[in-house]
């Protein structure tokens, strides 16, 4: 699908996904004789541009982590590529789905991950040291006090007191910790920064400070974001651009303002409708509710796989499978219908 | 009279080893007949003790060591006739008729609040049975009932069902048709629909706000998130460690909150329908519980703190001209002498 990747620039990307699937295996028997797969990512393809963020959105069981964590290549994709090309247009371009261990290595710390739960994600029995000045440790790059002095200075940037340095994670609070992993994930200067889900287990009021903290580091250290969530008020903030995925696929792809303005899929509108916004009561917003429950990845139904909630369905839906398609600049999406739909967006102001 | 519950100066303190964490501290707030009252406010500052106060469930260490919780119901003349949860014995047999039948609850992880070794139909029942006069068959009716007015597909089947045979939603639509089963007055739901995601939640909530209706019960819906509230309450109460900061009308408070911890909190959300570049923070962090701060507890916090007030006096509750409860120095004549009034400084919206 070469249509997703042709951005305004022609300057090729950072980051490349094409087709990129990764069935598991659902085992029974003495014998664990695999009787399916579950679909975990079915053909996913979209790009990423050096300083940008790209939100990733969608409910839970949709794939989105496997995506990340295919990335990290945590897993081993079923099928597809992933160009990931670190050093700019003239350096060199991996392909993380097919590179093997050793050659992934060198690669890896320009790949780097926020987890989500600042509280299991920290080793416990560590200080700060070690946490955050462990990757530099592993690559064999810094010892000593030139280890310290660069763990120092991470703590300085993501806003931690550098005499926390000898202390355990236990002392801090979840922003705090939370801020530590951030320092660990960027003392090796990555390039790309896969978030999943980093402010979901915070407070409102702690979210809006790491929110701020991801932002504020994107612009001083030139950095490209994976974020993975399923906030669509989070999401909106931080991303340039979004992606919705429902049960393995994307549905749909566009800068975060036109998306949520205007969304091309029944499934990104009532994903928006169903958004609490925390004002004054918008009393005749219509709130669309889906009837039944995420489809199964082991046994997606046929045809579109959003067509059994989908309140636009016609018999079309349910034979044949929509692609993700160009439908204007920077807009893509899996619909049959998405150019006769006018669907609603989110209240803009 | 149509106040259904009337907490009063309610403090439920945890003693332990590190000290006395007062959890609840002096809450006050009272919720009307058939009205959704949403408590919001972040981890930490009393939401849930307050709820299991109200249902007497605290356990030690904790312990609900002042306060009145005045809960009228109407007896056999129709006159309502108030009585004080907190002078019942707990496990007495008036208590346990009033919990789970006059006033019932409803938890965040629903899977979890279910046994997982018996079946769906058999937990309703025992429910109806403990509460009600009725037969065992005529208890399965019930629950039957319960189950199609929850909108659970095949009602009937569903009642040999164990909990881990249903999802995240289905389970707490079972817990809403128990809590429901003995037409309770009062339905405390303690972050319902958190777990969820975001289209199940919005079937969950559709569903309480049906059936709040149609059953006319009073819901305290408590929850982190400020959108839902805004969404579902008739009137709201922010908490902060463990005291209710500001209690009105959600339209009026989501409107021009008058408390600067609420105002704190609004400005601290991502929001869909504005585009900020940053996002407001609140400094610092929720003290632990069991420091002792004197004067105002948000002051360090808070932006428009008067030294020498602030950290003097404890703010009391004061009521407003619109009915609104707050509780804060900045609207007492404390903070006229030392400046003009910040009060009408709504510049917040």
């Amino acid at each position: 699908m070469p249509a997703i990747h042709s951005n305004a620039e022609n300057s090729s990307p950072l980051l490349e996904v094409n087709g990129l699937k990764k069935h598991f295996p659902l085992t029974a028997g003495l014998f664990s004789k695999v009787v399916s797969h579950i679909k975990a990512v079915d053909g996913v393809d979209f790009a990423l541009k050096k300083g940008e963020t790209l939100g990733l959105v969608g409910e839970s069981g949709c794939g989105k982590t496997t995506v990340g964590r295919l990335i990290m290549r945590l897993y081993e994709p079923t099928a597809g590529s992933i160009q990931f090309r670190p050093h700019g247009e003239e350096g060199e371009d991996y392909n993380l789905a097919t590179l093997d261990n050793a050659s992934l290595r060198p690669v890896r710390s320009h790949l780097q991950m926020i987890f989500q739960d600042p509280y299991t994600s920290l080793n416990p029995r560590k200080t700060l040291l070690d946490i955050i000045g462990e990757p530099l440790r592993l690559n064999g790059m810094r010892k000593g006090s030139e280890l310290e002095d660069r763990v120092v200075e991470m703590l300085r940037l993501v806003g931690l007191r550098p005499e926390y340095i000898t202390r355990y994670p236990h002392a801090f609070s979840g922003g705090q910790r939370q801020r530590i992993g951030i320092a660990r994930a960027l003392i090796l200067n990555p390039t790309l920064v896969i978030a999943d889900e980093p402010v979901s287990a915070l407070d409102v009021s702690v979210q809006a400070q790491i929110l701020n903290l991801l932002k504020f580091l994107q612009r001083e250290l030139d950095l490209t974001y994976l974020f993975i969530a399923h906030d669509l008020g989070v999401v909106k903030h931080i991303s340039d651009r979004v992606a919705v995925m429902y049960v393995g696929k994307l549905v749909e792809l566009a800068e975060a303002d036109d998306l949520y303005r205007k969304p091309l899929h029944p499934y990104t509108e009532a994903l928006l409708s169903a958004v609490h916004v925390a004002g004054p009561a918008q009393s005749h917003r219509e709130r669309i509710v889906l009837e039944g429950e995420v489809a199964d990845p082991s046994n997606p139904p046929s045809g579109c796989y959003f067509h059994p909630r989908c309140r636009y369905a016609q018999d079309r839906c349910r034979q044949e499978t929509p692609e993700l398609q160009g439908v204007a600049e920077g807009r893509y999406v899996a619909c049959h219908l998405a150019e006769e739909l006018d669907l609603a967006g989110a209240a803009s102001g | 009279m149509d106040t259904l519950l009337e907490v009063r100066n309610l403090q439920t303190h945890f003693f332990m080893a590190e000290g006395v964490a007062k959890a609840v501290d002096s809450t006050t707030f009272s919720i009307r007949r058939g009205q959704v009252l949403g408590v919001v406010g972040e981890s930490g500052c009393g939401k849930s003790v307050t709820a299991r106060s109200i249902m007497r469930m605290v356990r030690p260490p904790g312990h609900t060591v002042d306060g009145e919780i005045l809960y009228s119901r109407p007896d056999q003349d129709g006159q309502g006739a108030s009585i004080d949860l907190l002078q019942l014995p707990a496990t007495g047999t008036e208590m346990r008729a009033i919990r789970g039948g006059e006033i019932a609850m409803i938890f965040q992880e629903p899977r979890a609040s279910l046994s997982p070794v018996h079946r769906i139909g058999d937990q309703i029942t025992e429910n109806i049975l403990l509460h009600q006069e009725v037969s065992p068959s005529e208890a399965e009716e019930i629950a039957v009932d319960m189950l199609r007015q929850v909108h659970i597909p095949l009602a009937e089947q569903r009642l040999d069902a164990f909990a881990h045979q249903l999802s995240g939603g289905m389970c707490q639509r079972v817990m809403i048709a128990m809590a429901l089963s003995c037409h309770p007055s009062l339905l405390i739901a303690d972050e319902p629909t958190t777990a969820l995601d975001v289209t199940t939640e919005a079937q969950i909530l559709e569903l309480m706000q049906g059936l709040q209706a149609d059953l006319h019960m009073a819901i305290m819906f408590i929850t982190h998130d400020l959108g839902v509230v805004a969404d579902m309450a008739d009137e709201v109460a922010v908490m902060y460690l463990g005291k209710v900061v500001e209690q009105g009308a959600a339209a009026d408070i989501f409107r021009d909150p008058k408390h600067p911890y609420t105002i704190a909190l609004l400005e601290s959300l991502p929001r869909m329908d504005q585009r900020r570049e940053w996002l407001q923070t609140i400094r610092g962090v929720v003290p632990d519980p069991y420091s002792t701060l004197s004067g105002c507890p948000f002051h360090p916090r808070c932006a428009d703190f008067i030294e020498g007030v602030c950290d003097e006096i404890v703010p009391e509750p004061i009521t407003l001209e619109d009915g609104r409860e707050v509780r804060c120095l900045l609207y007492t004549e404390h903070a006229h002498q030392e400046r003009p009034p910040v009060a009408e400084d709504a510049s917040h919206s």
